[in-house]
């Protein structure tokens, strides 16, 4: 049977148009292109948090605040609804931080920074489990920018401070990687920031790729977002939108490049092969070794290609999007990147066996279809 | 030894072949004859088992063909049967080599016989000089000793041969009769379907078919 492989492989090879195998040629390095741009998209998506976009809350009616009536003290609830965060984080991946002298860290001039922060009881129940803390508040710190930045903390860090009172906290730096659907913070009134309007504003830190447009206090009052411009925020903001009209081009451009391709693939397997598959059949070769071979020419012509490829452009993919990270001092996360290209090439090859599938269906009509006229 | 009891073959609305009884011995010459469109391709393939009859039972040395399961019946052809077309049915970019060894290798043969075997059948029909050239380069007459050459490569019980000589010229027709005299002969049962009476007449009984019906089965002196 291998032989009869090597054989029809050759034949294959043979009557095949150059033109058709430039185009499998390109389809498979536009297939692998696709799984690049794609797995460093991914990868820039599980990224963008540590950028950290720098946004401001601006509250000009300042007695709407006052009117609220869940407003207490000097604390006001915010609340975003709708987040979905999918950081997902390790244990052991990052490490406890001790800070001792928080009130000496510079970036405390941020209004965000030692404003109380709230944990609803998905997280709390989440950080019990996955860190083994048994003594996490209920409300904590949000760190600035300046100040993770400083102390090399990442999304997720688990930091340890010790507060004001002499009381000591665990602090997740950043949103977390739960799922919580109404996030909610607090924002201490007095330390807000006046503008030259004499607007009060708050500087919050949203560590997730979505922007959010804005937010409710519980009296349902809806304050505005003002996104700072960030220069690494922008660059990779503009890049993943830029690698999704890339994706989307390259989708359009597969989908066409299919139809070329199975149109000629069928036009060869059912058209030229019909002869012979019916003089293997009338010799007496059994349905399954038509198959046999008709699945090695397959793999031989889009399988191993595309997983060959696939392995070798996830070799390149870590020295490429590392090099391309290190312009925007981002850490990488392989890891996370992994699981859509692989999903994508399943895809890939699903489609296909889809075609084969086909093939081979038509490859059967056409036998009897011999039959008839030639016999 | 091959029986047809009562075989009837019907496309749609049209009967393509209607209460067909014959019985084949072993060894036999058999050839059969009649117009275009009296049903003798139908008959032949309904014969080999490349094809079901609507009605009626094919029993090859007293295994009922309707009873196969399709992996029994392509089994059963890769032993008993070969198949001589009109078309030849060779791959072209194969080497006559190729060709000839392929029903070997569909059953599987060992490797070291396969070459001997080859080389033995090629000397037979003339072909051994040919065995690297690309089929598409050989003649009419040399494709269709190719042909000869791969239905009796595996020394089926069984030939059917589909006008073997129809796209060719008289002196290599002969040729090719010749080769198919020679091969029964040597006790192969050969079947074949012709209307040409110079390749018809070289068997040892002739059956002629008429609108899907026999008209006359004669013994050939």
């Amino acid at each position: 049977m291998f032989k009869l492989i090597k054989w029809e492989l050759k034949n294959c090879f043979k009557y095949l148009s150059f033109s058709l195998m430039v185009f499998i040629l390109i389809y498979i390095v536009m297939c692998e292109t696709l799984l690049l741009v794609f797995s460093v998209k991914t990868s820039l998506y599980q990224n963008y948090g540590t950028l950290s976009t720098s946004a401001e809350i601006t509250i000009s009616e300042t007695k709407k605040i006052k009117n609220c009536e869940y407003y207490d003290n000097k604390d006001m609830i915010f609340q975003i609804e709708n987040i979905f965060l999918t950081t997902v984080f390790e244990e052991n991946e990052y490490p406890y931080f001790d800070f001792e002298n928080f009130e000496n860290v510079s970036a405390r001039e941020n209004a965000y920074c030692g404003t109380s922060f709230y944990y609803n009881s998905g997280f709390k129940k989440f950080a019990e489990k996955n860190f083994q803390i048994d003594n996490l508040q209920n409300n904590s710190i949000i760190i600035c920018n300046t100040f993770a930045e400083r102390f090399n903390i990442n999304i997720g860090s688990i930091v340890k401070l010790y507060t004001f009172n002499g009381e000591t906290d665990y602090i997740v730096a950043g949103m977390f990687p739960v799922d919580i659907y109404n996030y909610s913070f607090i924002v201490n009134v007095e330390n807000c920031n006046i503008d030259l309007d004499e607007n009060c504003y708050f500087k919050i830190i949203f560590n997730n790729f979505d922007l959010y447009e804005d937010v409710n206090d519980y009296c349902k009052n809806t304050y505005g977002i003002n996104y700072k411009s960030n220069d690494a925020f922008e660059k990779t903001y503009q890049t993943i939108l830029g690698f999704e009209w890339t994706l989307i081009a390259l989708f359009i451009v597969l989908v066409l490049f299919n139809f070329k391709i199975i149109k000629e693939m069928m036009d060869y397997f059912i058209d030229k092969r019909k002869n012979y598959i019916f003089i293997n059949e009338a010799l007496g070769m059994s349905q399954k070794n038509l198959i046999l071979i008709y699945s090695n020419i397959f793999s031989v012509f889009f399988i191993i290609p595309l997983l060959l490829g696939y392995l070798l452009s996830l070799l390149f993919f870590d020295s490429l999007s590392n090099k391309f990270f290190s312009i925007f001092g981002c850490k990488l996360l392989l890891r996370n990147a992994w699981l859509p290209p692989i999903m994508l090439s399943l895809i890939l090859i699903c489609t296909f066996l889809y075609v084969f599938y086909k093939v081979l269906k038509h490859s059967k009509k056409n036998i009897y279809s011999v039959l008839r006229k030639n016999i | 030894m091959i029986e047809l009891e009562n075989i009837t073959k019907k496309f749609f609305t049209n009967v393509a072949l209607s209460g067909i009884d014959i019985v084949v011995p072993e060894r036999q010459f058999l050839s059969i004859t009649g117009e275009s469109g009296s049903g003798k391709s139908t008959l032949l393939s309904i014969m080999s088992g490349l094809d079901i009859p609507t009605t009626g039972k094919v029993i090859i040395n007293g295994k009922d063909l309707s009873d196969f399961t399709n992996k029994e019946r392509a089994k059963f052809r890769q032993h008993e049967i070969g198949f001589i077309f009109q078309q030849f049915f060779l791959e072209p970019n194969y080497t006559v080599f190729q060709n000839i060894a392929l029903p070997l290798l569909i059953s599987k043969e060992k490797k070291d016989k396969v070459g001997e075997k080859v080389e033995k059948i090629a000397r037979h029909v003339g072909l051994f000089n040919k065995l690297c050239c690309k089929a598409k380069t050989l003649s009419g007459g040399e494709m269709q000793r190719c042909c000869i050459a791969r239905a009796f490569i595996q020394n089926p019980n069984i030939v059917f041969a589909d006008e073997p000589c129809g796209n060719l010229d008289t002196k290599n027709g002969k040729t090719i009769m010749e080769l198919l005299k020679n091969f029964h002969q040597q006790g192969n049962t050969v079947i074949l379907v012709s209307h040409n009476p110079l390749e018809f007449q070289m068997a040892e009984r002739i059956v002629t078919l008429k609108d899907g019906q026999i008209i006359s089965d004669i013994f050939n002196k």
